[in-house]
């Protein structure tokens, strides 16, 4: 190569170049020392070239190795090959055949069926099914997305999650579908409920706040209660479900606090308390009375009606055990276990939440 | 990188359905796809999807793939017509510019402050050098990721990204001699 000739564009360009720049040359090659000993002249050239080289570097999105080895390992797993291992002894006795083939029709009819009774319940084949002409809003980025509805209501769309609805509501429904997370705040309409179809839930409510958790991948579906009183239907509702009448028997009522979760595989229903259960407002169903959890020597009754009514929740308890127990205890910002635990630490009693009561366990003050 | 002979082979391998070959041929190429990908994209998770399909739709039609000398440049040509498709629905999906036809939108970014500290440098010229990097056009700056990065030539980079072989030279060209004029102290 004639480096003499060379132009600054021309050393940028030069692979060799390129690699002395960037230190990607053996130690032992020293050509380009000796090329610039013997051109000093070159040395203003050879610095322009090394400074447009080092101006081009780019910024990469770092990898992280582990998960791409991981990704690997999922390439080479989806595309392994089934091994039929050849054992011509195995299939000698005619029975093994037949047994084997038995089986195998056995097998392909379960299959089968199990193919057949799972009616189709994914956001894209409910959204197929669809007739009316829908507007899909897709959350790409890592923030929440606020999509406003013509009835005013204002659906809050989580990071990777998908929302369909018909470009005009019909009338005497309001139906969506939603694949992922979101934040439901619906604008009441008793002529009008609103429906949500989210995996295998259809969730329907009149005017409430409520938020739904149905990724694709997930192992289950959540439905959350903040304002309001929501219906949830579950099982093989999906398509089917869409034209027919809402059942209730099917569901579950849920009032604020409460949630339900709904695992997939086996299919069942849970309804049990939120995660961190909030007081209601007086916008409620269930106004607050008493604010105050500032408990002076009062009868355990009062402190559980106080919380039943802040929370919205039911307490299920003995009374008769309960009858001598007092507390005093000048509560306030805890969240509602955290009162729940020092209540029962006074009273000497076990909680757990059971169907979304709060079950009180005691053996009773003296 | 291993070099040019080792991938020609083990694409010979794989295509005859030599699971090792393929295995080898993911190891080396994922991360050069990776970060292909994720400057036409910005959505890891699609790059991701991206690249498993490609390598999944190459394992299947194993058996119609042509002999190639340049396993990288088909790589990444594959990939970025499956981003090119992927957006497209993506962008449809959201009712935007159903009209017009997506274009592969080149997003790398070039990192000077962190690099060119290591050259002497005036703020003059790293003031200058800033105007320019940032007035280079989308086009340009996927011809000198390719060039330099994926060390391609003019006749694939152009290939790649469907202009001609002249513009192809014209892009880079342009782009070093403003960067030169750069360097230049008045």
């Amino acid at each position: 190569m004639n480096y003499i000739e060379f132009t600054t564009e021309d050393f940028v360009l030069d692979d060799y170049f390129r690699k002395w720049v960037n230190g990607q040359l053996p130690q032992e090659d020293d050509f380009w020392e000796n090329w610039l000993a013997e051109y000093p002249e070159k040395m203003e050239m050879i610095r322009q070239a090394e400074f447009v080289l080092k101006a081009l570097e780019m910024e990469h999105t770092p990898i992280d190795e582990k998960r791409v080895s991981e990704k690997i390992q999922q390439i080479l797993q989806l595309t392994e090959p089934v091994i039929w291992r050849d054992k011509p002894t195995f299939f000698q006795n005619n029975w093994l055949k037949i047994a084997a083939s038995v089986a195998c029709i056995g097998l392909l009819m379960w299959y089968f069926l199990q193919t057949r009774s799972q009616l189709p319940t994914k956001y894209e084949q409910l959204i197929t099914a669809q007739a009316a002409q829908s507007i899909e809003k897709i959350n790409n980025t890592n923030e929440p997305l606020k999509v406003s509805l013509s009835d005013g209501s204002v659906i809050t769309l989580q990071p990777k999650s998908r929302l369909s609805f018909p470009s005009t509501f019909a009338l005497d429904k309001r139906e969506v579908f939603l694949s992922g997370e979101a934040l439901f705040d619906i604008a009441k309409d008793v002529h009008k409920p609103f429906l949500v179809y989210a995996n295998e839930l259809v969730t329907k409510v009149l005017g409430t706040s409520f938020s739904i958790r149905a990724f694709e991948k997930d192992q289950s579906v959540v439905v959350r209660v903040f304002t309001g009183r929501v219906s949830v239907l579950s099982g093989k509702g999906g398509t089917q479900q869409i034209n027919q009448p809402f059942n209730q028997n099917e569901g579950v009522i849920l009032t604020p606090n409460q949630m339900v979760v709904f695992d997939r595989l086996p299919e069942r229903l849970t309804k049990t308390l939120v995660e961190n259960p909030r007081i209601l407002s007086v916008d409620d169903e269930l106004p607050l009375q008493n604010t105050s959890f500032n408990f002076d020597n009062t009868p355990i009754e009062q402190v559980f009606e106080t919380l039943e009514k802040s929370y919205g929740v039911k307490i299920v308890y003995d009374m008769e055990v309960l009858k001598n127990c007092t507390v005093t205890a000048p509560l306030g910002e805890e969240s509602l276990y955290d009162k729940l635990n020092l209540i029962c630490k006074v009273i000497r009693a076990n909680y757990e939440v059971v169907d979304a009561q709060i079950v009180i366990s005691s053996r009773g003050c003296s | 990188m291993p070099d040019e002979s080792e991938v020609i082979a083990l694409w010979i391998a794989f295509k005859k359905g030599d699971r090792a070959a393929y295995a080898r041929l993911i190891n080396i190429f994922y991360k050069v796809l990776f970060n292909y990908g994720t400057k036409l994209c910005q959505d890891i998770l699609i790059v991701e999807d991206c690249i498993q399909d490609l390598f999944l739709e190459l394992w299947q039609r194993r058996d119609y793939l042509s002999d190639t000398e340049y396993v990288k440049f088909y790589l990444l040509k594959a990939l970025r017509r499956k981003i090119y498709f992927e957006k497209n629905i993506q962008q449809k999906r959201q009712q935007i510019a159903i009209d017009t036809d997506y274009e592969v939108e080149f997003i790398g970014e070039f990192s000077i402050e962190a690099n060119i500290i290591e050259i002497e440098t005036t703020d003059q010229q790293l003031r200058k050098l800033n105007h320019i990097l940032t007035k280079l056009t989308k086009r340009e700056r996927e011809v000198i990721y390719l060039k330099f990065y994926q060390e391609m030539d003019y006749e694939q980079i152009a290939n790649l990204m469907s202009i001609n072989y002249q513009s192809a030279r014209n892009l880079i060209h342009t782009a070093i001699k403003a960067m030169k004029n750069a360097w230049q102290k008045d």
